[in-house]
């Protein structure tokens, strides 16, 4: 089920030398990208707010139950695989109300991981095709309207997370005859993409930056995006009546930096590293996600040719 | 005096067409989305041109333009349409409705201002 080319980045904290070099493998061969925490976790945990999931030991009964119980109460949308040793620490966990872990294992039973990850993280297999062309045409719709920039795509990763980075997001609807949710771009409100899209077109103001200008710049990119995603995989003579009638509340919290779809589907992620060729402004990064929180329907998958010979006629007059 | 109306929710592409259209010498209005494109296309008797944006609050592209070609003396005014939708249905509605060219965004003034000439008869 696993798609090659898509990951997911998971923490790992384990005193356990053996265990790290037992799981860390077993993992990555899942397409798990897995991070050693070392010290405290949560502090790493803090500093890594895109995660899929979190590989934890069983230490001691007071131990574990204080990070369970902090784990709980910060991320306690992630995963937790909870290592045992002996006998009694199994029984302890598995004593443990469920909401304090997604499964248990000891280093003997690793294998047994393999379908619980696949369940957790894995659900979905999204088409190569569609992957390809999110990264393509994001990469064309930055890459026209940043002027001297250099622009990177990172592989795609799934996240379980709710947590928003950056400062600024966009969020647009996404609806086709085989899914349904939200496009999402997530930015720091730096100077690059205000500077590099006005002079992309040839803009140029006297005054300060403003935050309005900011957002309409993102704006546009995401109009862009969406606009591109929407021609390659919607067919509008699919689309059933009331297939968009529906929808949930969002709830975003700003002090906590928590971003809530009503559903527990991992999000599709894309990074996109935006330098500055001409070394005026640091480097920015743009956060893609895409949430289909709505409907997935994958057998109705469904790539129009036509579109991309659209999106390489973008800009010029077609007269009819 | 307008020749050419910018309808668009973004300020961004409002100020980048405009500013284009200016500096080819054509003079330009703007209004921010359907119901303030129609109330701006009445406003100026000379309006050769429209250049619409079709997803926008308030009304959209394609309903202002049918609102607008139904109006007195309004049928003779061009529409362009300005878009991230390139789906063939919307082309061909649009074309239905009097829409005679499309661009998909972003714009490139270089690549757009022929036809917009042509079509303003300069």
């Amino acid at each position: 089920m696993h798609k090659p080319g898509v990951v997911s980045k998971v923490l790992i904290s384990d005193s356990s030398n053996k265990a790290i070099t037992r799981l860390a493998p077993f993992v990555e061969k899942m397409g798990l990208v897995p991070l050693i925490a070392k010290g405290n976790l949560l502090k790493v945990l803090d500093a890594n707010q895109d995660l899929g999931a979190v590989f934890v030991e069983y230490k001691s009964f007071q131990e574990y139950n204080e990070l369970a119980d902090s784990l709980f109460q910060l991320r306690r949308e992630l995963p937790v695989f909870a290592r045992y040793n002996d006998q009694s620490s199994r029984e302890f966990l598995q004593n443990l109300s469920s909401q304090r872990f997604a499964s248990i294992y000891d280093l003997d039973n690793i294998a047994g991981l393999e379908s619980i990850i696949k369940k957790q993280i894995f659900n979905r297999s999204y088409p190569e095709e569609m992957i390809a062309s999110i990264k393509t045409t994001t990469l064309d719709a930055l890459d026209k309207n940043l002027a001297d920039c250099n622009i990177i795509c990172e592989p795609p990763y799934l996240v379980k997370d709710r947590i928003f980075l950056g400062d600024l997001y966009t969020l647009i609807p996404i609806t086709t005859q085989w899914c349904g949710g939200f496009i999402m771009l997530q930015v720091d409100s730096g100077d690059l993409l205000y500077r590099r899209a006005m002079s992309d077109r040839n803009l140029h103001r006297k005054d300060d930056i403003n935050f309005r200008d900011v957002s309409d710049i993102l704006s546009e990119i995401t109009n862009v995006i969406w606009g591109r995603f929407k021609a390659r995989f919607s067919n509008p003579d699919m689309l059933k009546e009331g297939l968009c009638t529906f929808q949930v509340p969002l709830v975003a919290n700003h002090q906590q930096g928590h971003i809530c779809f009503g559903s527990d589907e991992p999000h599709l992620c894309f990074k996109y590293v935006i330098s500055d060729v001409l070394n005026h402004y640091p480097d920015m990064v743009l956060y893609q996600k895409f949430i289909f929180n709505m409907y997935w329907l994958p057998e109705m998958f469904e790539a129009i040719d036509s579109s991309t010979e659209d999106s390489k006629n973008a800009g010029k007059l077609e007269l009819f | 005096m307008c020749e050419v109306l910018v309808v668009d929710d973004s300020e961004t592409v409002r100020i980048e067409v405009s500013q284009y259209l200016q500096s080819q010498g054509i003079s330009v209005d703007t209004a921010k989305d359907g119901l303030d494109g129609l109330d701006k296309a009445k406003q100026h008797p000379d309006l050769k041109l429209i250049l619409c944006d079709i997803n926008m609050p308030q009304m959209d592209g394609l309903t202002m333009v049918e609102k607008l070609k139904s109006a007195d003396n309004m049928d003779d005014v061009h529409v362009i349409m300005l878009t991230t939708e390139s789906c063939r249905n919307m082309k061909m509605k649009g074309k239905s409705i009097g829409v005679e060219g499309w661009i998909i965004k972003p714009f490139n003034g270089d690549a757009a201002i022929a036809g917009i000439k042509k079509l303003i008869g300069q």
